[in-house]
């Protein structure tokens, strides 16, 4: 597969299949964000096709400074944020738990393997919003401490507690341990 | 974190159902379609203007040149002249001219060529220098009107072809015979110049151009290509437009100093590219190799790099043979001619270590492969399995950046204090104020003399461990990108500096290349030392400089202290 660069550099200049090639790369990547983050697979596809919608209507001025992965990443992230908060605005619905209620059954959409995979998934859904963010961003986006936390609108220490007290509460869920709230 | 549960965390994967790939895939597409009728226009910063305050140095204008006059060479093909329509207005032209950059819009340096017959009238932007390229003798007669100097390079083995139209008919017309050729038409466009043109793209194996013509005369205003990994832009292409002959002249103006060399255009062997790689690490990447090897990047860094050459203070028909010679080393992987691609992961690492691979490729289908390491000795190896794993490709940087350029990170300032001591000893406290880029594995520092010893390193306060992988070069791990500041403790003894009657001599180098470099002196109780000029001060400042890009030498200063009688 060609660069992201190149690809970026062909969608530019109107070439309709390197943009379908960045799209298919990373498609499964930002849903599996965006489906740990929201909790729901609908929602999750509206994030998705809301960075990608975006992404194409600022190509002109685009240029990569870093991953694209981490790019597309944290805009993935923003628009779960932004989706978040308007859900709040909203009257009550299934997402204002999500914030900090208990935990939702697993979304459909993530694969799962076997029963570890399962609780896994159980345990992350019961992990504050932004310590499953840190979580996730940091494994599926391979984002860095100073990222997340610009992303956070914290500080570099905050975000690396948030992330380490995430994974410390994994740990207790999955070893049986601990309550099931926070 | 336990490795098992990162990893469950990474596998806890989704994969987009039809219908939700579909579902997006819409939005996309209605997204794609307006994007490109209402794309808007956007004209970049000439950065590399910006970059250029000084006047070119004899070796930068030579690397520019020999890089630039391999643009345009294509190794010969079968010509077949098709898409007759298209190729037409450059068939018949009679001279042309165009806008070369290579790499990204505003990252690189912008050529300015005139076309006539078989001369190019060749200015680069920024570069206070005008080339004539004579492609039927094979000479490029440059000319330096701020020095008066004409430097006459004679290029051997120039691949035949009797002129720079020739070479775009070439490109134009030897696509259609390649394997994958496909033209897709896009349509009316309009360009970031407010331009109406009919757009192609026009994919074949190994390349990718899009092209931008004249609706009216199909005449090609703009061609963007890609091939391989390099990338060149031809902007604003104009044809048959009038032009003075006299400004093609091959003759030294009066007045002008003559200087000659000679290029060998066959001589990209690997013995070059080697010899190419020791010039890097000993001239331009203060002991580092590279950060890439593509062409392009060279052509974006080549003005650079000649102030590099030029601080190393040696006459300029040194510093042309160095030119010449990474002018050889280019032409390696210009031509590239190895069975499977090349692979290089040199960035980051420092000369020296003769179990780090840097470089292999395949010669050719018959022979091993050959693995070039970091001392630069060469290896064959047969079995592929045994082979290093290949880097992560290296795509993070489209604009040029010194950082980049000079194998480590660059400093936005360093504050050096040298504390003499009492028995001849002096401790160095080097306070440097950085950005690290997000993907860098560790900060590499120098330090300025052999003799010197690190002894400790705080990172934004807390100390932090390093390594030494060679002699005066240190590693610190990064642990988070971003911006820092770094205080490094070192030593050395000042008998370790060169003296003279008055004073010692003390070399201007930071610990990283920073744009802001300040110096200063503190004498230590019982140091047994007095500043010369001034018995009763304890410090000193010694130098400042507030470079427009981070540099790695500022020269030299005078430490101007005698002992106490």
């Amino acid at each position: 597969m060609l660069e992201d660069k190149i690809l970026i550099w062909k969608s530019k200049g109107g070439d309709r299949q390197a943009f379908e090639a960045i799209y298919q790369k990373y498609l499964d990547h930002l849903l599996t964000i965006a489906v740990h983050l929201l909790r729901d697979p609908a929602l999750a596809e509206d994030a998705v096709q809301e960075v990608f919608v975006r992404f194409i209507q600022s190509l002109d001025t685009f240029e990569l400074r870093g991953s694209l992965k981490a790019f597309l990443s944290c805009c993935v992230a923003n628009g779960c944020r932004d989706m978040l908060r308007r859900r709040q605005r909203r009257p009550a619905g299934p997402l204002d738990e999500d914030m900090a209620g208990p935990a939702q059954p697993a979304p459909p959409a993530v694969l799962i393997r076997d029963e570890q995979d399962r609780r896994l998934l159980a345990s992350l859904n019961e992990l504050p919003y932004e310590q499953r963010e840190a979580v996730i961003l940091r494994h599926h986006g391979g984002l860095r401490f100073r990222k997340i936390a610009e992303l956070q609108g914290t500080t570099t220490k905050t975000a690396q507690s948030r992330y380490t007290y995430g994974i410390e509460k994994l740990r207790t869920l999955l070893n049986g341990e601990g309550s099931n709230h926070e | 974190m336990s490795k098992p549960l990162k990893n469950r965390i990474e596998q806890l994967r989704v994969a987009a159902a039809s219908e939700a790939d579909q579902r997006i895939r819409r939005a996309v597409d209605r997204a794609w379609n307006e994007y490109r009728h209402t794309k808007e226009k956007s004209a970049p910063a000439p950065v590399w203007r910006m970059i250029m305050n000084k006047k070119v140095t004899v070796f930068a204008l030579a690397a520019v040149l020999v890089a630039a006059v391999m643009i345009g060479v294509f190794p010969s093909g079968p010509a077949q002249p098709l898409w007759a329509d298209i190729i037409k207005p450059v068939m018949q032209a009679q001279n042309a001219e165009l806008t070369i950059i290579v790499g990204e819009p505003g990252s690189g340096p912008e050529i300015r060529d005139q076309v006539l017959g078989s001369r190019l009238r060749r200015t680069v932007a920024g570069i206070d220098a005008v080339s004539i390229i004579d492609l039927e003798t094979s000479k490029i007669l440059s000319l330096e009107p701020n020095t008066k100097t004409a430097t006459l390079i004679d290029m051997q083995n120039l691949p035949k072809i009797p002129n720079y139209m020739e070479r775009l008919r070439n490109l134009l017309t030897k696509l259609e015979a390649q394997p994958h050729f496909e033209i897709e038409y896009l349509g009316r466009q309009t360009l970031d110049n407010g331009r109406e043109v009919l757009a192609m793209n026009v994919t074949y194996e190994g390349g990718y151009i899009f092209m931008a013509i004249d609706p009216q005369t199909y005449a090609p205003v703009q061609i963007d290509q890609i091939e391989g990994q390099m990338k060149i832009l031809c902007r604003d292409i104009r044809f048959d437009v009038e032009m003075d002959e006299s400004l093609f002249s091959m003759d030294v103006p009066e007045g002008y100093t003559m200087q000659q060399t000679q290029l060998d255009l066959s001589s990209g062997t690997e013995a070059n590219f080697i010899e190419g790689l020791r010039l890097w690490t000993q001239y331009i990447g203060d002991g580092y190799f590279p950060e890439d090897v593509r062409v392009e990047s060279y052509i974006q860094a080549a003005p650079q790099i000649g102030k590099r050459i030029e601080a190393s203070g040696l006459p300029q028909e040194e510093q042309m043979k160095i030119g010449m010679s990474m002018g050889s080393y280019l032409l390696f992987i210009r031509f590239y001619r190895g069975d499977g691609p090349w692979t290089y992961a040199g960035r980051g690492v420092p000369f020296g270590d003769p179990a780090t691979p840097i470089f292999w490729y395949k010669p050719d289908k018959a022979e091993p492969y050959h693995v070039i390491y970091a001392d630069l000795h060469v290896e064959k190896v047969a079995d592929e399995a045994t082979l290093p794993p290949a880097p992560e490709p290296y795509d993070a940087v489209p604009a040029y950046s010194p950082s980049r350029a000079f194998g480590g990170i660059a400093a936005d300032a360093e504050i050096a204090t040298w504390h003499i001591q009492p028995g001849g000893r002096v401790e160095v406290h080097s306070e440097i104020a950085l950005t690290v880029p997000e993907d860098a594995p560790a900060i590499p520092i120098m330090l300025p003399y052999p003799q010197g010893e690190l002894s400790s390193v705080l990172l934004d306060g807390q100390i932090v461990p390093f390594t030494s992988p060679a002699e005066g070069r240190y590693e610190i791990p990064v642990m988070e990108d971003g911006g820092l500041k770094l205080l490094c403790v070192w030593n050395l003894p000042l008998d370790a500096l060169e003296k003279n009657e008055a004073m010692f001599r003390i070399e201007l180098k930071p610990l990283i290349p920073a744009a802001r470099f300040e110096l200063h002196a503190v004498l230590e109780e019982n140091s047994g030392y007095v500043f010369t000029d001034s018995p009763d001060q304890r410090q000193m400042t010694l130098f400042t400089v507030e470079a427009s890009a981070p540099d790695a030498h500022f020269g030299s200063c005078g430490l101007p202290i005698s002992p106490i009688q």
